[in-house]
């Protein structure tokens, strides 16, 4: 299985990235914990405030969430829709975005391709390798949201919790499909990078930007618009017609990056 | 007679109108020691990224052992009987050289490792990025030969090496050439091609100017003689029959490219007053000059009887 020695490669060099990544996740999660209490007991009536938001910002930062005051639609707001959803799953395009083409970069593809291992294998492998990065990155959050409502006595649905990271996983393995099918298409790595998160910011935006307009079908390019953390948090509701649609994206893209990869000239 | 260790069969990469190489055509028997010569430039890292499968030709055809580089499957079992040095070889920096090997040797084998190893000592636990220019050289050495390849391909394999390891490198060639392994290497340097070849393929502007034997090849490119003298030089002077060439240079000195016998040469010297003289090995340019003169002749007749 020598997709399995590239994908073990490559996830050993990308440890202690990983590490400043789950470190930073752990404290942005446990301050946002940490703010909570204070902010229950504030005067200020959060759900108006929310109210007066346009309806795009509404629909970027918020999502369905219509009750703040709880634990779970708090954190849906500061924690998964922003954090979770834009930056983790830009981090994953960008970073997956190195996969193929920071070898063909620094050339030591040539090292590579010239075993036993076709274009194919060497493409899975890298995508292989980002699963258990992501998961990593998964069970971080995972671990720190259950923590941190322990620490401040709050009461969490752990199934729905689970729930949102399970579904939250495969989006974040979809965006490292992105990054990967950019990476097997680009030379180099700046421009697989800025492509890969390019796309993922930009569908984004898209998604938020279109809801309620005559353009609302653009945000279906978005890989956001297949999962609702807040419905998932707050409300328990699976939308499997959403999974299917991230795991047939994800499948779609690396066969498509790997049939890419094998026709292309390296030099 | 048995399938050619490599065989490379009007070979053509374009990059666009940009010609990278154009129909080349020569094949390697199984257990020669083979040099690819040429200036930097003129197509040989094309001509080994194409063997390998790196490149897609515009046209033509590379064989390892017989199979088509464009067959992929078949291709990809080859590939386990071949060993490659890139050009520059760069490895990860971050990444000792024992799990650089480690990694490659997941991928195609290392029963010959530690035998490489004494033999091209690397500091093993160091990372890559504090490497020399030699010991990276070293350690794409071993990558190479270590799953004990069939065929191997090199791309100017001894740039950094320092002289007695070069050396080291030549001999260990000689002997996987005894062992029947067939060794293609590239290069700009003809002494290298000199040293260890049994035949040259030479290279310029993408195109194949000659194949050779090393024997003839040196018979055929002489000694370069260089003469300066306060004298006006007359070059009827030195028209010997082993002349190969012979100039006068813009500053008045005389070049002369010559396969032997310096008593001609010497008693033709007699007559002029000496300033300077010069006798040396013929460097790769004026063997290319020779054979690039010989190739635009042969073009030029060409083109003159399509045209008449």
């Amino acid at each position: 299985m020598r997709e399995l020695d590239i994908a073990a490669f490559e996830f050993a060099r990308r440890r202690r990235g990983l590490l400043v990544v789950c470190v930073l996740l752990v404290a942005t999660a446990g301050l946002t914990i940490a703010v909570f209490p204070s902010f229950g007991e504030s005067d200020v009536d959060f759900a108006e405030l929310l109210e007066s938001y346009p309806d795009e910002l509404q629909a970027a930062f918020v999502g369905s969430v219509t009750d703040i005051s709880s634990l779970e639609g708090y954190l849906v707001i500061e924690l998964y829709q922003l954090v979770w959803l834009l930056i983790v799953g830009s981090y994953f395009a960008y970073a997956a975005g190195s996969l193929v083409a920071g070898e063909v970069d620094r050339q030591s593809v040539e090292l590579v391709l010239v075993r036993p291992v076709s274009r194919t294998r060497f493409v899975v492998g890298k995508f292989l390798a980002m699963l258990p990065a992501v998961a990593v990155v998964d069970l971080a959050l995972l671990a720190a949201v259950v923590v941190g409502a322990g620490l401040i006595d709050e009461e969490i649905h752990l199934y729905r919790l689970l729930a949102v990271h399970a579904v939250g996983g495969l989006y974040l393995v979809a965006c490292v499909a992105v990054g990967l099918l950019a990476s097997a298409f680009f030379g180099r790595v700046r421009r697989a990078q800025g492509a890969a998160i390019g796309v993922v910011f930009g569908t984004f935006l898209l998604d938020s930007l279109t809801v309620d307009t005559d353009y609302e079908f653009l945000g279906s390019l978005s890989l956001t618009r297949y999962l609702d953390p807040g419905e998932l948090l707050v409300a328990g509701d699976v939308d499997w017609g959403g999974v299917a649609v991230l795991v047939a994206v994800t499948c779609a893209f690396v066969v498509l990056a790997a049939e890419v990869f094998e026709r292309r000239d390296l030099s | 007679m048995s399938v050619p260790a490599i065989d490379i069969d009007g070979l053509t990469k374009f990059y666009g109108d940009v010609r990278g190489v154009e129909a080349l055509s020569f094949s390697v028997p199984k257990g020669e020691l083979f040099g690819f010569l040429g200036p930097n430039g003129a197509g040989k890292s094309t001509t080994i990224r194409l063997l390998l499968g790196l490149l897609k030709p515009t046209d033509g055809t590379a064989r390892i052992l017989g199979v088509p580089v464009d067959d992929r499957a078949a291709f990809l079992d080859v590939l386990a009987r071949v060993g490659h040095i890139p050009g520059d070889p760069r490895f990860y920096d971050d990444v000792s050289g024992r799990k650089t090997l480690d990694y490659f040797a997941g991928l195609s084998g290392d029963a010959r490792r530690d035998e490489l190893l004494d033999r091209f000592p690397v500091p093993l636990d160091r990372p890559v990025r504090a490497y020399s220019r030699g010991n990276r050289q070293k350690l794409a050495i071993v990558q190479a030969f270590m799953h004990d390849p069939r065929v191997v391909v090199m791309d100017e394999p001894t740039s950094g090496l320092d002289p007695l390891v070069q050396q080291e490198f030549y001999e260990f060639l000689r002997e996987e050439r005894d062992r029947g392994v067939t060794v293609f290497f590239s290069t700009h340097i003809l002494g290298e091609v000199r040293e260890v070849c049994d035949r040259v393929a030479i290279i310029r502007d993408g195109r194949l100017v000659a194949v050779e034997d090393i024997d003839d090849l040196l018979a055929r490119s002489g000694k370069v003689v260089t003469v300066r003298s306060p004298d006006a030089i007359d070059l009827a002077d030195f028209d010997f029959p082993e002349t190969i060439d012979a100039s006068i240079e813009p500053d008045g000195s005389l070049r002369l490219v010559t396969s032997g016998d310096y008593d001609a040469l010497v008693d033709a010297l007699d007559g002029y007053r000496i300033d300077d003289l010069e006798v040396r090995e013929t460097a790769i340019e004026d063997v290319f000059l020779h054979f690039y003169d010989e190739s635009e002749v042969e073009r030029g007749d060409a083109e003159e009887s399509a045209d008449a």
